[in-house]
């Protein structure tokens, strides 16, 4: 059994391995796009010349590895480049956006969480009752839905109909919760049925009856033993869970007109101002990578059984 | 990593089998087997007539335009109503299940077999090539779903050959964890090693003794991937990146109706509803199967 | 809708105006308070607030509020003073001397005089690294001249009669030559006018926050009042997603809100608390151009037979619902010279007759009803990248159900913005449409003069007498020729099919009925230097 230090060492290698491959793989993605991004620089008035001189400016006249090399080199060093459409540096550009879109995911993963587990639980102590369907049925049909079609019928219900919380923008918490709502309900719904079956297996392992049997109350049987057991494989869901919101946040910011990476991705894609592109995209993965990361550490922290693997 | 960075519903499959937990007692089937069964068979029989007949089933034709009857509520004519150009709401559903359907199955089709063949290839050869390709569907699922999705299309244009392209290609990685683990499992059972050392070909092995252990899990992740695909396909739509037809599909016509649900709910409501419908009956369908075709309970 | 009309009962009642009246202020204005303006910025989320270099539509409703220009456009089309109190036309037509408003600065303090006119314009005309949006508007542009603090004199190589009007526009907005030292590119993000509110703050793609400008007293003469602003506050959010603006206003989240959507104009007119603002937008209309370059469009019939088996009329009511009228002229009723009146009713729908010309051309019907000949079918492709802006996807759509019934197999290639002008500019496509605005018929020039056009251009005329009339037009000084050869082009235009008009579009405000005194100026750009909001 390797050590926890050389087991560390191995995890982040690999994920460094894969932040440089996602970013060669980005990379190879965009150039291999059709389109000039010199041709919208330029502007409307471009005349051919000074499509060419600025294809020079930007350096898309290189060959694809030079640019590939010059790209890792500045990333080695730091600089994600500057964005072709306003010329203001990347990650000036991502980090302007970065807070909003984190705040929105980290209160849609903690909606998730609590709603996901507890209904989960819930749903699996009324284990065949109608509760146990209700909240089934329900969280089924939620994720079952398009989520720019719920975020709009939140948008109807809460914000025209009952004027309860503002449909647009970003900053204040009002703004945050029909966002969050609608991120973090579709969410919730994989969560619940996670926790839930995982919940009922644990339910049924011998300890369990063992510990019933000794007259221990059901309230500590459940929140003691059964939850913190069940609750294994329920964290290991939460990083894809992370990296879905991360994604939902492109349908999600535009609906609600926030702020935001997803919002200035797809503006970005349209534009094919590529450093932007990269850049978002490499923030994604690396969130995503490093929200992995933490979920394995304490996965192999809470069970030990797991820490060979890797 | 790599048993971590799974699609949720990859997860619960693997979940099962790798870890620890204790086979769970049977569950009284009968008692709620009917309707999670019955439903999503029904519901995806409806949807299959109408994918392969709509033209006998649709009251109208899809590119009706009722230039009297725009935006028209249900009535008697028009059961769930007309859309901005007048066009019957339930044929353009009828006819658009197809263009969904067809979306859907391809996209799944494109991801299942390529995730198939590299986690073939990954599981069979394992040492580097597993290693190597491993990491690369790493690397893959590094971006974020959608997000790849919309890089992809956007980068090809929309059209239905890339929209299935681009969902297929954001799929293939939870197809190939899927066949490697299946096939991982199956490898080393004595009957393969015998087969082996008989002298038997890898393909004939392959063929013959790994693929078919692979079917069933294979099955159950291709159906549950079909609300995916679907899924992705309507926020493809939103982003602007739908596939423009007289023939839309679901998804496209949700995005259309969106914008008219306070003056006409119908438009986007029955679509939407036809949507999660679908995904709803698809996910029913791969938990039952992914249930009745637990290895632990059938193979083993 | 039930709410609302609740909400309203519980509101002051006397306040509310019936549906549709003009917002005619009934006490004084009341300064101070913040409006907040849901702004229809389609898909291009970054702000670009430097209006020589930004000819998109949602960036100049912004800058009207910012900048200000040295004349302004009157309801008669013809230029009252505003930054510049008076003007003088050498005889050669190709010197203009400007006497300039004394006493007026920009936000940063920099007083307004005549060199700041001459850094503006060479600006302009400099392409440094590449030609800035504005060039094309002050065409032979050969340089300015500074006669005093108060007198500048602007010369041009030939006579360019658009020059008066152009200089109305809000892309020759006049920026403060201290800041644009200052600042460099980097004045996009960091704007300085002399206009009625100055900027505070700029969140990319979002929102854009303006304060009032208190030293404000340059007003033009189409205001309501000379000096500042009333707001104290104005914010403009980027509301892309039009059901979502919808809501915004409808919930009272912003007190009002542009690019109202057809579908809920009715509703919006109807519901008792909100209003309609609009006036027609001096643009040169939404048209389909043709790429003359390619088969079968250079067929001046076969271009013929797509029109007749295109039903405008239905159409543009159906997809519009209504609320807008149909174009007959390229360029918009109200601009200088609009062929409208001319051209209304030049051609009928006439599905038999197309069937007929594209029969006799030797198009045969083939699989699926769509035409072929010599083994190639009848398809015409329709590039795109605007997504369904205005209802133009839908438009296309609408179009293709049409022209299908004669033959055609109208195809949509809707491609992202940089793969979009790629294609026109290698000119892989057969159809596209596009709309620009612009208060003189010279524009006409940009699209259908090829000298003059960019490589990326939708239109591909070229037509020897458009190009001569073009040309003159844009030197002729006697007012009733220059008409003229415009309202020739536009014949000429829609004679030999080279565009076809679809839409004339209204600029649409929905505002809350608190909001007073907010007004569009005769180019069709919002004006908030009169608004007042209601208690």
């Amino acid at each position: 059994m390797p050590s926890h230090a050389s087991f560390l060492l191995r995890r982040g290698l690999s994920s460094v391995l894969v932040i440089i491959g996602t970013v060669t793989l980005v990379f190879l993605i965009l150039y291999w796009l059709p389109g000039d991004p010199a041709e919208l620089v330029a502007g409307e008035n471009a005349t051919r010349e000074s499509v060419a001189r600025i294809r020079v400016l930007l350096g898309t006249d290189r060959p694809l590895w030079i640019q590939y090399l010059a790209y890792v080199g500045d990333l080695a060093r730091g600089d994600l480049g500057t964005s072709f459409a306003t010329q203001e540096p990347v990650s000036l550009r991502l980090w302007a956006q970065f807070p909003a879109t984190l705040g929105l995911t980290l209160l849609a993963s903690a909606v998730a969480i609590v709603a996901g587990i507890g209904f989960g639980i819930l749903a699996a102590v009324n284990h065949g009752n109608w509760v146990d369907h209700a909240i089934q049925n329900v969280m089924l049909f939620l994720t079952s839905m398009p989520s720019f079609w719920l975020g709009i019928l939140l948008i109807l219900l809460f914000s025209v109909t009952l004027q309860w919380l503002p449909a647009i923008g970003s900053g204040s918490l009002a703004q945050l919760v029909l966002p969050v709502a609608c991120l973090g309900l579709i969410a919730a719904g994989r969560l619940m049925r996670m926790v839930r079956d995982s919940v009922l297996d644990v339910l049924q392992e011998p300890f369990v009856t063992t510990l019933r049997a000794k007259g221990l109350p059901e309230r500590l049987v459940l929140f003691r033993h059964v939850l913190r057991n069940a609750l294994i494989p329920v964290i290991t869901l939460f990083g894809i869970i992370v990296g879905e919101l991360l994604s939902g946040t492109v349908v999600v910011e535009s609906l609600f007109a926030r702020q935001g990476i997803g919002r200035l991705l797809v503006d970005a894609l349209s534009m094919k101002d590529i450093p932007v592109i990269q850049g978002a995209v490499l923030l994604a993965s690396i969130s995503y990578v490093l929200i992995n990361l933490v979920v394995d550490l304490s996965y192999a922290r809470i069970d030990p059984r797991l820490r060979v693997e890797g | 990593m790599s048993e971590r960075m799974a699609s949720p519903a990859l997860l619960l499959a693997e979940v099962d089998q790798d870890t620890v937990l204790p086979p769970r007692t049977v569950r009284p089937w009968p008692r709620w087997a009917h309707p999670r069964l019955l439903l999503p068979i029904l519901v995806l029989a409806v949807l299959l007539a109408c994918a392969a007949a709509p033209a006998w089933i649709a009251p109208y034709a899809p590119t009706d335009m009722d230039d009297i009857a725009i935006l028209s509520p249900p009535d008697a004519a028009h059961w769930l109503g007309t859309d901005h150009f007048g066009r019957d709401v339930l044929s353009l559903m009828i006819h658009g299940a197809r263009q969904s359907l067809l979306m859907g199955i391809w996209a799944v089709l494109v991801g299942g077999v390529l995730g198939g063949i590299i986690g073939l290839a990954a599981g069979y050869l394992g040492g580097r090539t597993d290693l190597v390709l491993m990491r690369l569907l790493d690397v893959w699922m590094s971006v974020p779903d959608i997000l790849l999705a919309i890089i992809l299309a956007a980068a090809m244009g929309a059209s239905l050959t890339n929209t299935i392209l681009a969902v297929g290609l954001v799929m293939v990685p939870r197809f190939a964890r899927i066949m490697r683990a299946q096939v991982l499992a199956v490898r080393e059972l004595p009957f393969v090693q015998a087969s082996r050392a008989m002298g038997t070909t890898p393909w004939r092995i392959v063929w013959r003794h790994i693929l078919p252990h692979t079917v069933s899990q294979m099955l159950v992740m291709a159906t549950l991937g079909l609300g995916s695909a679907i899924l992705i396909g309507a926020s493809l739509s939103f982003i602007g990146l739908g596939v423009i037809d007289d023939r839309p599909d679901w998804g496209f016509l949700l995005n259309q109706g969106r914008n008219y649900l306070t003056v006409a709910w119908w438009f986007a409501t029955f679509p939407g509803l036809a949507i999660t419908a679908l995904v709803i009956s698809v996910n029913l369908l791969g938990d039952t199967l992914r249930e009745r075709l637990d290895p632990r309970r059938s193979s083993r | 809708m039930l709410h609302r009309r609740q909400l309203a009962t519980l509101l002051a009642a006397p306040l509310l105006l019936p549906a549709g009246a003009r917002a005619q202020p009934t006490s004084t204005p009341k300064p101070g308070g913040e409006l907040s303006f849901g702004l229809d910025g389609a898909a291009v989320s970054s702000f670009v607030l430097d209006p020589h270099d930004s000819g998109f539509a949602p960036h100049n409703r912004v800058f009207r509020s910012i900048y200000d220009s040295l004349v302004v456009l009157l309801p008669d089309q013809n230029v009252g003073p505003w930054l510049a109190t008076a003007w003088e036309i050498s005889p050669d037509r190709r010197s203009y001397t400007f006497t300039l408003r004394r006493g007026v600065t920009f936000h940063d303090g920099t007083p307004f005089n005549a060199a700041a006119v001459k850094a503006n314009l060479d600006r302009v005309a400099d392409a440094q690294s590449r030609p800035l949006t504005a060039l094309p508007d002050i065409g032979p542009y050969a340089g300015s001249e500074v006669l005093a603090e108060d007198r500048v004199r602007i010369d041009l190589h030939r006579p360019f009669e658009p020059l008066l009007r152009n200089l109305s526009k809000t892309t020759l907005g006049i920026i403060s030559p201290a800041a644009l030292a200052k600042h460099g590119a980097a004045i996009a993000q960091n704007p300085v006018g002399t206009g009625p509110f100055r900027f505070v703050s700029l969140v990319q793609g979002v929102e854009i926050v303006l304060e009032r400008n208190p030293d404000y007293r340059w007003a033009p003469p189409t205001a309501a009042h000379e000096g500042p602003a009333y707001l104290q506050r104005l914010v403009f959010r980027n509301v892309p997603e039009e059901a979502t603006r919808v809501a915004a206003l409808q919930s009272r989240q912003v007190h009002a809100a542009d690019g109202i959507p057809p579908q809920n104009i009715a509703a919006l007119r109807s519901a008792s608390g909100f209003r309609l603002v609009e006036k027609e937008l001096l643009n040169l209309n939404y048209t389909l151009y043709l790429n003359l370059n390619k088969a079968p469009w250079d067929d001046e019939d076969v271009r013929r037979a797509f029109r007749l088996s295109l039903d405008l009329d239905a159409l543009v009511r159906v997809v519009y619902l209504g609320t807008l009228p149909r174009a007959w002229a390229p360029v918009s009723p109200s601009i200088f010279a609009s062929a409208e009146k001319e051209l209304r009713g030049s051609w009928k729908p006439d599905l038999a007759e197309a069937i007929r010309i594209l029969d006799a051309k030797g198009w045969r019907p083939g699989a699926g009803g769509i035409r072929e000949k010599d083994g190639k079918r009848l398809t015409v492709s329709f590039a795109d990248t605007q997504g369904n802006r205005e209802k133009r996807l839908d438009v296309i759509q609408f179009a293709r159900r049409q022209v299908a019934r004669a033959g055609f197999d109208l195809s949509i290639d809707s491609q992202p913005n940089s793969t979009y002008r790629q294609k026109l500019a290698s000119g892989d496509y057969d159809l596209s449409g596009a709309s620009q605005f612009a208060p003189d018929p010279d524009v006409l020039a940009r699209l259908h003069l090829p000298d003059q056009r960019v490589a990326s251009s939708v239109a591909k005329t070229n037509d020897p007498e458009i190009s001569r009339w073009l040309t003159e037009g844009q030197q002729e000084g006697d007012p009733e020729k220059r008409a003229d050869l415009y309202n020739r082009t536009q014949r000429r235009l829609i004679e030999k099919t080279y565009a076809i008009p679809v839409y004339v579009l209204p600029y649409t405000i929905g505002i809350t009925t608190q909001v007073n005194g907010l007004s569009i100026d005769s180019h069709g750009f919002p004006e908030f230097h009169g608004v007042w909001l209601n208690a």
